[in-house]
């Protein structure tokens, strides 16, 4: 299921900038960070940074330094799980004898890689998200850089040629009052006609295709990993059996316990129990601990009292008509971070692999609904009742939004989903909706009536 | 109204008897905006199974067609219903096989409120076709009944895990005969089962024997190792025989947990609480001494231990294991050197400190199986040669006698500082009075270990072992070691008796340098000291050294009352030169108020000491004094702008001490009501004067005041308002807010 919304992939990769280029930068860099913002415009991405100037180290190069800048491409990289790619290089400049030599000072980059194998897409206008994704990276006094790049959105599929264009551009280094450096990058900024190059992104490592299923599906909940995906990867995790589904999500959190994977943990939670259940009926699936709000209070206040698992069976996530759901919390990342090899072994022990594949039984939009009237809902405060209406709405919507028209543009930064809801509703129950079992997503049997 | 919805929903239902399905959908189709929150309603009225019996017809037809959450919510009404027509009950047994476990637990906890009525339908579903309905079935009829043994021996031979998995906990309700029959289920074939059954053994009190023969087997499997440990450590004492089959099992989730974790493994709380290993199991545990990972030797050293005696003929093997894990210490930590990469060299920092730890164990078991000191002090000494550093863990040796400590008191003086340290740290684990007053005295003379006996002093309840940290204690003092401060610290840690202390402070504070003055008179104003001593003490100190006559004021003027010798001495300190000194002595003065009336003639005498110094409102302090020891009123405009002056620049007390004033002599408070207003009004100019001003009108409890301070909650500067406010605040609660000036 492509996103038909253009604006996700985008705003992903606006997040993904700056969380590497902290990383990055951040460790490497001489210059103490002083202030920064992130975001784009259209299409265009932008970053500002303003660091302490040091002298000697960081330098504003002059023009011809610009261009006399060639770069000198390593092999790229990318990790088993094919999702992040690693671009490497030197910097290189000519010396007074016309020889290339490594830069000798701090230079800051942008490096673009094309989204679409095979072609060469003209960036002396600089990029933008249709034609690549971007990364910044401070170079360091050897020449040498590197950044990692998420592959997720806009990888090539399986058995293409995997080889896309990369450049490098500069941004805008001015040095301001106080003797600060500011540097403005723009992907709007021409690409170095000496840096552009052909990489051949090696094929990724042989391993089971389950698991680079599962690595689609990390971003669970979002527009990209909604619980349709869910459902189509923990059915098939359902077919391999108890033993081989435990050993591909072992497998799985194995191979991305690496910088990059920050919520591993949260798919193999999501999958292990949207998948597994207690061979003992009376067992309790809730496996967390800690001090928590909202129906995570509820639900782990009394793990063994028998009305909270009756409310909360196998909190976070719960089966509701045959759909998978996240219940929401502002501690929802923690909770998924206490999720360790210590609780796929206690699947081992005590679930067994669900007798019957997720199916969904009827419109996410309309099982949202009759969810959320629940007394165990009604029962949470307002706030955290608002939190999980609005999550669990977001979710009912990704699940069809490629069915739907498109939310109106100006929703384009974060659709809010509850402010057309009751449209949404009224479109879902008048369209004929139902679940294709052979393909495993939900279908139109008429028209949409807008 | 709702009810009344779902009645007439009925009656429509009813109406049209020929196609019940298709009535059944208009039903919903009618109900369904309202469905969730007529079910909700109807699960409120539970107390009221007339109602909810009335729509029972309803709750079936949602239980047949409904979605998850209509379901939930109809089961949950069933359950007060009452009695329930038969396919009602029917489709409640049905849903025993719904999809989601969630239902299904709902639905078996609805039958077992429903009670008797549904036990005849639940003993047939016992022989249902699916799986999942007989596994409810079980629990729900467990729960009402006993089932009995050729059911249950029938279930037994159940095909499918999830009725497999519940029978161990259904079988400890039939003792012994439970009992083998839950061991049979230690090792089936399903690892849910197995686990459930080495889960269950461990409630079993009725044949411990047997429990122990099958856990013996479950805990040499990775499986079931951790559950089996568990289950034997309930078992307590009759775990004994599964001792050395819980070390050889050791898996690597325990040293996992155990080594880099930081807490202890099960196997090692099993150990403690299982207690010592019998005798005729020590070939075996002689095995475990020489098992690959150091955790292993460890647990094991400490049981052989344990033993005492008893297990002397592995007293070699604990030699050789000290020995080995020593020489692999040292390996390890030469290794761990070299490694630059931080975590690794974490990781092998822990693995280096076990085998550490395996070996002071086996030193001490050693000790602890051959009680002889002169052989277990041989053993250091080869061990601490190697490890080229002092041991430190030692157990509680209350096996050890007076005859080893002299022992050991020789082995402190040893001219190797780790096999002294050592020895030391040994002898730190005696019971009481293992050493003589002598010869602590003579140890105290020993190289480097001076201020180990304190430490251990320290830590000792042992009257000698006090004694010796007082006389420590004086003698580092005298010698300058120690501080003051360190000896107030000690006082609060209770190392150090008060009187001992106040004894100490006493000479200093006459004898000690201007700093151990100052720091004895810091530490008289923190200690609960008698009112009395302290005066004394204090004016003793002063007596002899006119300079600490100020830290001296300080101090009295931390109290609410002061003594008449307090206030002599005020008095007196009002001719000192140095100005702090006097305006403290004037505080003091004023804050006694009548009190000091024998002073006034001498505060009025008092000149100014230096015009131009900071202390710019020495006049005002001295007004206020006056004021406050006569009683009088401030009739005057400038004095109370002289006031109002030092309240705003003299920041530390003077606030504090106007309102000490106005608290005291209500009849000031019209005077300075009087002129904070003409103040206020005239002196527009002066807006410096204003927020003491108003902070004075705060107190001041009448209508004028009130009305006064009400006109400044809208004045121009927004510093005042919020002030005003606070203020109000004050009068009204009382709650005394502290305000940052900072925040004006």
């Amino acid at each position: 299921m492509q996103s038909t919304n253009p604006s996700v992939p985008f705003l992903f990769l606006t997040f993904a900038v700056f969380f590497y280029s902290e990383g990055y930068s951040q460790s490497h860099f001489h210059g103490k960070h002083i202030s920064g913002s992130v975001g784009f415009e259209g299409y265009v991405w932008y970053e500002d940074r303003e660091y302490e100037y040091e002298e000697g180290i960081l330098k504003v190069p002059t023009e011809e330094e610009r261009d006399n800048i060639a770069v000198e491409w390593n092999l790229p990289t990318v990790d088993p799980l094919d999702r992040f790619c690693t671009l490497s290089g030197t910097l290189r400049t000519k010396n007074s004898k016309g020889l290339l030599i490594p830069i000798y000072w701090q230079q800051m980059i942008a490096v673009h890689l094309a989204i679409k194998a095979g072609v060469q897409p003209d960036w002396t206008r600089g990029t933008d998200f249709r034609t690549a994704m971007g990364e910044v990276a401070m170079v360091q006094q050897d020449g040498t850089f590197e950044v990692i790049l998420e592959l997720n959105n806009c990888k090539p599929r399986l058995g293409e040629l995997r080889e896309l264009q990369a450049g490098i551009s500069l941004p805008q280094q001015t040095v301001r009052r106080k003797g600060n450096l500011m540097i403005e990058y723009r992907s709007s900024a021409p690409v170095l006609d000496n840096s552009l190059t052909i990489l051949q992104i090696p094929a990724p490592a042989e391993i089971p295709p389950i698991l680079r299923e599962i690595a689609r599906v990390s971003h669970f909940p979002s527009d990209d990993a909604h619980a349709v995906h869910l459902i189509q990867v923990a059915n098939s995790l359902r077919q391999l059996g108890k033993d081989e589904a435990l050993k591909a999500l072992e497998q799985y959190q194995e191979l991305s316990m690496v910088e990059g994977y920050p919520r591993q943990t949260r798919i193999l939670c999501a999958l292990a129990l949207s998948i597994f259940e207690p061979a003992d009926p009376e067992m309790s699936m809730i496996l967390l601990n800690g001090n928590f709000s909202g129906i995570a209070e509820r639900a782990l206040s009394q793990q063994g009292d028998v009305s909270t698992r009756r409310e909360w069976p196998r909190f976070p996530i719960e089966i509701v008509d045959g759909m998978p759901w996240l219940y929401s919390s502002d501690y929802q990342d923690l909770l998924f971070d206490s999720y360790s090899k210590d609780h796929l072994k206690w699947f081992r022990q005590h679930c067994i692999i669900r007798e019957t594949p997720l199916k969904p039984v009827k419109n996410p939009l309309e099982a949202v609904e009759s969810m959320l009237k629940e007394p165990r809902f009604q029962q949470l405060d307002p706030n955290h009742r608002r939190e999980s209406e609005k999550l669990l709405k977001r979710q009912a919507y990704s699940m069809v939004r490629d069915l739907f028209p498109p939310l109106p543009l100006d929703d384009v930064d974060e659709p809010e989903v509850e402010s057309h809801w009751d449209n949404l509703f009224s479109i879902a129950k008048s369209s004929a909706l139902y679940w294709s079992e052979d393909e495993q997503a939900y279908k139109l049997k008429s028209s949409i009536k807008p | 109204m709702i009810i009344n919805i779902a009645c007439s929903a009925r009656v429509g239902l009813a109406q049209s008897p020929s196609n019940p399905i298709l009535d059944i959908a208009t039903w919903q189709e009618r109900l369904e905006p309202n469905q969730v929150e007529i079910l909700n309603t109807l699960d409120e009225l539970q107390h009221h199974p007339d109602i909810i019996v009335k729509v029972v017809p309803e709750l079936s037809a949602i239980l047949a067609n409904g979605n998850d959450a209509t379901q939930k919510l109809a089961i949950r009404c069933l359950e007060h219903a009452g009695p329930l027509p038969e396919p009602t009950l029917n489709l409640l047994i049905e849903t025993l096989d719904h999809r989601e476990f969630g239902l299904r637990f709902i639905a078996s906890q609805t039958l077992r409120k429903l009670g008797p009525q549904v036990v005849p339908k639940l003993k047939i579903a016992l022989a249902a076709k699916s799986p999942r309905v007989r596994a409810n079935a079980l629990v729900t009829l467990n729960d009402l009944i006993t089932i009995d043994i050729a059911t249950l021996d029938k279930l037994q031979q159940d095909p499918d895990e999830r009725v497999r998995v519940v029978l161990p906990r259904i079988w400890l309700k039939h003792g012994k005969v439970g009992t083998q029959k839950i061991c049979e289920l230690t090792t089936d074939s399903a690892i849910t089962v197995a686990i459930a059954a080495v889960r269950a053994l461990q409630y079993n009190d009725s044949d411990p024997e047997i429990a122990v023969a099958y856990l013996r087997e479950t805990v040499q499997r990775p499986d079931t190792y951790e559950e089996s440990v568990q289950a034997l450590t309930s078992l307590g004492i009759h775990a004994k025989p599964a001792i050395p089959d819980m070390l050889s099992g050791l898996r690597e989730s325990e040293i996992d947990r155990d080594v880099h974790r930081g807490f202890d493994s099960n196997v090692h709380k099993a150990l403690t609480y299982i207690g010592p290993a019998r005798v005729e199991d020590l070939q075996r545990l002689k095995e475990s001494l020489t098992f690959p990972h150091p955790l292993t030797q460890e647990l094991t050293a400490n049981l052989v231990g344990r033993m005492g005696p008893a297990a002397t003929s592995l007293a070699e093997d604990l030699r050789d294991a000290a020995l080995h894990n020593a020489r692999e210490t040292k390996r390890l930590k030469e290794q761990e050197a070299l490694i630059l990469d931080e975590n690794r060299r974490h990781d092998f920092s822990e693995l280096n400190n076990r085998y550490g730890m395996a070996c002071e164990q086996s030193c001490q078991s050693y000790w602890r199986v051959t009680r002889d000191i002169s052989k277990t002090m041989a053993l250091i000494e080869q061990v601490v040669t190697i490890l080229a550093e002092p041991m430190f863990y030692f157990d509680e040796c209350e096996f050890a006698t007076p005859e080893d400590a002299n022992v050991l008191s020789t082995w402190m003086q040893s001219d190797n500082p780790n096999l002294s340290f050592t020895a030391a740290e040994m002898i730190s684990k005696f019971p009481i009075s293992s050493l003589t007053p002598n010869q602590l005295d003579t140890l105290q003379n020993t190289r480097g270990l001076r201020w180990k006996l304190k430490e251990i002093a320290t830590r000792k309840s042992d009257p000698i072992w006090r004694a010796h940290l007082l006389r420590w204690t004086e003698k580092e003092y005298y010698s300058g070691r120690l501080s003051i401060h360190d000896l107030a610290d000690f006082v609060k840690e209770e190392r150090l008796s008060e009187p001992d202390f106040l004894s100490i402070l006493r000479t200093n504070i006459i004898i000690g340098d201007t700093y151990t003055k100052t720091s004895c008179l810091n530490a008289l104003a923190t200690f609960s000291v008698s009112e009395a001593d302290r005066t004394e003490m204090i004016l003793q100190c002063v007596r002899e050294n006119p300079d600490q006559r100020r830290a001296a004021l300080e101090i009295f003027l931390s109290q609410e009352k002061f003594s008449a010798e307090q206030i002599r001495f005020a008095a007196v300190s009002l001719s000192n030169s140095d100005p702090y000194t006097v305006c403290k002595a004037l505080s003091l003065l004023a804050k006694a108020g009548p009190d000091s009336i024998s002073s006034l003639e001498a505060i009025k005498k008092t000149p100014n000491p230096n015009q131009k110094s900071q202390v710019r409102n020495f006049e005002a302090l001295k007004l206020i004094a006056i004021c406050s020891i006569e009683n009088q009123k401030i009739e005057h405009q400038s004095e109370l702008v002289t006031i109002f002056d030092l309240t705003e620049k003299e920041d530390v007390n003077a606030i504090n001490l106007l309102d000490d004033i106005g608290a005291r002599s209500e009849f000031f408070l019209p005077e300075i009501e009087r002129n904070i207003g003409q103040v206020l009004y005239l002196r527009e100019n002066r807006r410096h004067y204003l927020l003491p001003a108003l902070e004075v009108l705060a107190f001041i409890r009448n209508d004028r005041a009130a009305n006064l301070l009400q006109s400044f909650e809208n004045d121009r500067d927004w510093c005042v308002q919020r002030y005003v406010k606070h203020l109000k605040r004050f009068r009204e609660t009382g709650e005394h807010v502290y305000f940052d000036s900072e925040d004006f």
